[in-house]
Order: C-alpha cells, then sequence, then structure tokens
C-alpha cells in the first residue's frame, strides 16, 4: 500500500455524498503489485503439501486427496475392500481385546490381612470396645398371621382329619357287598 | 492419466480466477477490513476456499459473484473477530495511502483523523445498511451482483442504499455538531 499510484486524494467530507465518494475511493485503491504471484504461490504450497500428506479430505480440511499417486482413485468405493478393512479393524479391536483379557493377571482370592489397631499416641482409647455397624433390624414376618394362609391351614387340617368319625371303617378284607360267607 | 489432465485443468481454471479476480477481491477486503496485510490474506483464504472445493467448480454460474460472495462473508468474520485490534492501526494504514502532495505532515494526519471518523459513521451504521452501502462504492458491481452477494432481493438494495444515505447524513450532521 506505499506505491503512489496506491494514494487516494483528500477530500473534506461535508455530507453524505462526499462520505460516499470517500468510500468510492477507498474500493478503487488497485491491489498491491504481485499480488497473483502470491496467492499462486500460497495456492501451490497449499497443492503441495495437500500431495504429502495422503489421506487429508478434500473437502472440509485444509488439504486434498491425491488423486494420481500410490493410491488409486475409487479404491475406497470398492464394497468388497470395504468390507474387507471393516473385517479387519473388527479383528484387530477384538483380538487386541482378548489379549489384553488373557495376558492380564487373574484374581484370586487373596486372604486379607488383619492389621492389627495401633493406637495413636496422646489420643483416647476405645476401652476394649468392638464396633459394630448399626445395621436395621429386617421385619419379621410372622408366619401364619395370614388370615388366606390360616385358613388353608385350617383346610390342611380337614382335609388330613377323617370326614365323619362314627361311620365304621370298611373292613381291610371286606367283602363285596351282598356276597355271602362260605 | 485422464485424473492428469482433468487435475491439470483445474489448476489452469484456478490460475485464470486468480490472475482475473485477485485484485478485485482484494479491493473487497480492504473495503471491510481497511488493513492492507489482512486483505491479502482473505484473498489468499478465499482462493484456498475455491481450491478445496475445486471440484464443484463446473456448478458455478458466475464465477465473479460466487468469488466475491465468499470473500465477502471471510472479511465480516474476520471483522466480527478482530474487533479486539486498535482503530489506530486503520488509521496508520489510512494515512499511508491518502495523498501526500501538497499537504503537510500535520494536515496528512488530520485528514487520516478525518477519513477515519468518516469510516466511524459508516461503521455505526445497521449492518444490513453497511453492508449494501459499502458494496455500493465499487462502481463495476451492478445492482443484481450485490444482491447476489447479499443474497437479497434487487430493491430490497435500493431501499437499504437509500436508508443507509439518510442514515449517514445523520451521523455525520451528529458528529458535525459535536465537534
Amino acid at each position: 500500500m506505499s506505491g503512489p499510484e496506491q494514494r487516494i486524494r483528500f477530500v473534506p467530507v461535508k455530507n453524505a455524498v462526499q462520505a460516499e465518494a470517500m468510500l468510492r475511493q477507498l474500493a478503487e485503491l488497485p491491489a498491491p503489485e504481485g499480488l497473483e504471484d502470491r496467492v499462486k504461490h500460497a495456492l501451490r504450497g497449499h497443492a503441495l503439501r495437500g500431495q504429502v500428506l495422503k489421506g487429508a479430505p478434500q473437502i472440509g480440511g485444509a488439504f486434498f486427496w491425491p488423486e494420481n499417486g500410490l493410491v488409486k482413485p475409487g479404491w475406497r468405493r470398492g464394497p468388497a475392500l470395504r468390507a474387507l478393512a471393516a473385517a479387519a479393524i473388527v479383528l484387530i479391536v477384538v483380538g487386541g481385546g482378548w489379549s489384553v483379557a488373557t495376558l492380564g493377571p487373574r484374581e484370586e482370592a487373596v486372604p486379607r490381612i488383619a492389621l492389627p489397631h495401633v493406637h495413636a499416641p496422646g489420643g483416647f482409647s476405645s476401652a476394649g470396645a468392638m464396633r459394630t455397624p448399626q445395621t436395621l433390624n429386617p421385619p419379621v414376618i410372622q408366619r401364619g398371621t395370614h388370615a388366606k394362609e390360616k385358613r388353608t391351614a385350617e383346610k390342611a387340617k380337614e382335609a388330613a382329619a377323617p370326614a365323619n368319625p362314627k361311620q365304621k371303617k370298611p373292613k381291610a378284607h371286606g367283602r363285596i357287598a351282598g356276597e355271602k360267607s362260605r | 492419466m485422464r485424473d492428469e489432465t482433468r487435475q491439470h485443468a483445474e489448476e489452469e481454471v484456478l490460475a485464470t480466477l486468480v490472475d482475473e479476480y485477485a485484485a478485485t477481491l482484494y479491493r473487497v477486503a480492504f473495503s471491510v477490513l481497511r488493513n492492507a496485510a489482512d486483505a491479502e490474506d482473505a484473498v489468499q483464504e478465499t482462493f484456498l476456499r475455491v481450491l478445496r472445493h475445486r471440484a464443484t467448480l463446473g456448478e458455478v454460474r458466475d464465477h465473479r459473484v460466487w468469488l466475491i460472495r465468499i470473500v465477502w462473508n471471510l472479511v465480516l468474520d474476520r471483522k466480527r473477530r478482530a474487533k479486539t485490534r486498535p482503530e489506530t492501526d486503520d488509521i496508520a494504514d489510512l494515512a499511508r495511502v491518502l495523498h501526500a502532495d501538497g499537504l503537510s505532515a500535520e494536515e496528512q494526519a488530520a485528514a487520516a483523523q478525518h477519513h477515519a471518523q468518516v469510516l466511524a459513521c459508516v461503521d455505526r451504521l445497521p449492518t444490513k445498511e453497511r453492508e449494501v452501502l459499502v458494496l455500493s462504492a465499487f462502481e463495476e458491481f451492478t445492482s443484481v451482483e450485490i444482491a447476489a452477494v447479499l443474497g437479497i432481493t434487487e430493491s430490497s438494495v435500493r431501499s437499504r442504499l437509500f436508508r443507509a444515505r439518510n442514515l449517514m447524513a445523520e451521523l455525520l450532521n451528529h458528529s458535525r455538531s459535536l465537534r
């Protein structure tokens, strides 16, 4: 912006029209020399970096996918190759997890060692009192108090008891009724 | 081989776009940012975006309007984020572009201050009116093109420009009465 052709003439602004004229003058300022070359140079630099760093996305990233090189275009679209790549990723993840799980130390029942309680000097002693955890007493359900249970118990008793205590029991070697003894 | 040819063609199109529109984009960027280095950065960023989306170049109908729209959005975003930069930088940059013939150093400084005050009035305009006023300062842009860049109708451009001029006159009168 230092060239003599890149300067605007000072016009004292008195009204909006003159202010607009000043804006127009600012808008007409020519671009600095060599701007196009510098822009092209920057673009070339980015394009080269894009070719070196293979694997960057074309849209949304800073670089673009190289379309001529070791990687042939369109390989990512092959369904078989994509499935193979997905399977390989799954195998690697599952295999890695499995190997970590098998190689790691197994938990065994380690007997707990009760450390002796050491009283701090100058502190209060517990006088041998054992601390018992405060637990709530669970509710005790009295069996048979429930009316239904009572009824079922009675029914069971009735079923066990003889239906008619006065009725004679049939003889063990009973004969068929009406059969005469020989 | 076909890819190489295609890439070569894309590079040629991009180079043509740079040759044809870099200066215009710079002027648009400078009119908003008012700083030479920032304006050049904005132009480079614009063409980098084009490079990234070069596959869609064939779908663009009007490259000029498309590029101006990209740089316009970019510089507005930069302007919004660069609120922390002191305004004295802008004034110093303006002093450099002022015509020096027949003006003493003091007069130059006063002129730069005066321009800065006018630009401060422009900055005080509502966003919609300001955008139209700044773009209308480019004589090569038609109202249709301004409408396309801003994404509004041509009649909206005209009404906003009318409002901008009225507001600008009020602000200038107000600033003069304060002095």
